[in-house]
């Protein structure tokens, strides 16, 4: 079993802080850049995390941390839009570019675990693909 | 002695991000070279990023980082590529940043059967080449 309890607390704490974050900004608030890097190496810590627990990570977990996940997703992309829409992203652009590619990593690594590691029936033109690809790699 | 191949639209790709401006990926050869130099067939095969395997061959996506920009593998690129269990064979199927201006989100189960079926029409018609 993955450290799910961790996991848990580590995606409630940022997506609370992408929520606040995402409030502030939304209501013209100068949103302090130390903040933002903090959150921003939450992030990092937890795709970390999850990319260590990877190959662990059964069923079970992905009940629990699944719609947690996509409920940060979808807060750290609307804090994301509201940046794009204010005017306050000059001094905060190394941050907000940080953003996004941890949204992108999280993203990737969540879609990663439903289609590898979850998913009992993978996709039917995939299987074929793959096995008539590997039946000819040692013809090479 | 491991050889390399590259499906036509990976060394499209490859060629493409090398061209892109203010040279944002101009190190992504020597990533993929520096990742695959002194490695055994057993450290290729055994990488911990499967995504998919058959019985005679692995596919992985593996996270490699771009030391230009001092990325880490989290936000280097991910090079997808297929390994055989039984012969010393290496083919690249794919290759993409995670930032930057040709930045993806992942690839797509359809994307990935097109990639294995172009490497498989390759085969047939001889087309295939080696990345050297």
């Amino acid at each position: 079993m993955c450290r799910r309890v961790l996991i848990s607390k580590n995606i409630a704490s940022i997506s609370t802080r992408s929520l606040e974050r995402n409030l502030e900004a939304a209501s013209g608030a100068s949103v302090s850049t130390s903040k933002m890097a903090r959150l921003n190496r939450s992030m990092n810590a937890l795709y970390e995390l999850l990319y260590a627990e990877f190959n662990d990570i059964n069923k079970a977990d992905y009940c629990v941390i699944g719609p947690q996940l996509n409920i940060l997703l979808k807060t750290v992309k609307d804090l994301y839009t509201t940046f794009e829409h204010t005017a306050s992203r000059t001094f905060l652009k190394k941050e907000i570019d940080e953003l996004k590619g941890n949204y992108s990593a999280l993203y990737e690594i969540n879609d990663d675990m439903i289609r590898y590691r979850l998913n009992a029936a993978p996709d039917k033109k995939l299987s074929a693909a793959l096995k008539e690809a590997s039946s000819l790699i040692d013809k090479l | 002695m491991i050889r390399f191949y590259a499906i036509t639209s990976f060394s499209d790709n490859l060629n493409e991000l090398k061209k892109v401006k203010r040279g944002v990926y101009a190190n992504v050869e020597d990533e993929i070279r520096s990742e695959f130099s002194d490695r055994s067939i057993e450290e290729i095969r055994s990488n911990r990023d499967m995504i998919l395997m058959s019985d005679d061959a692995i596919v992985i996506k593996l996270r490699l980082p771009d030391k230009k920009h001092r990325l880490a593998k989290k936000d280097g690129y991910r090079l997808i590529y297929m390994v055989s269990k039984n012969k010393e064979t290496v083919v690249f199927l794919d290759i993409y940043p995670k930032r930057g201006p040709k930045q993806r989100l992942s690839v797509s189960d359809q994307e990935l059967a097109e990639l294995l079926s172009q490497f498989a029409e390759e085969v047939k018609s001889g087309n295939l080449s080696e990345f050297r």
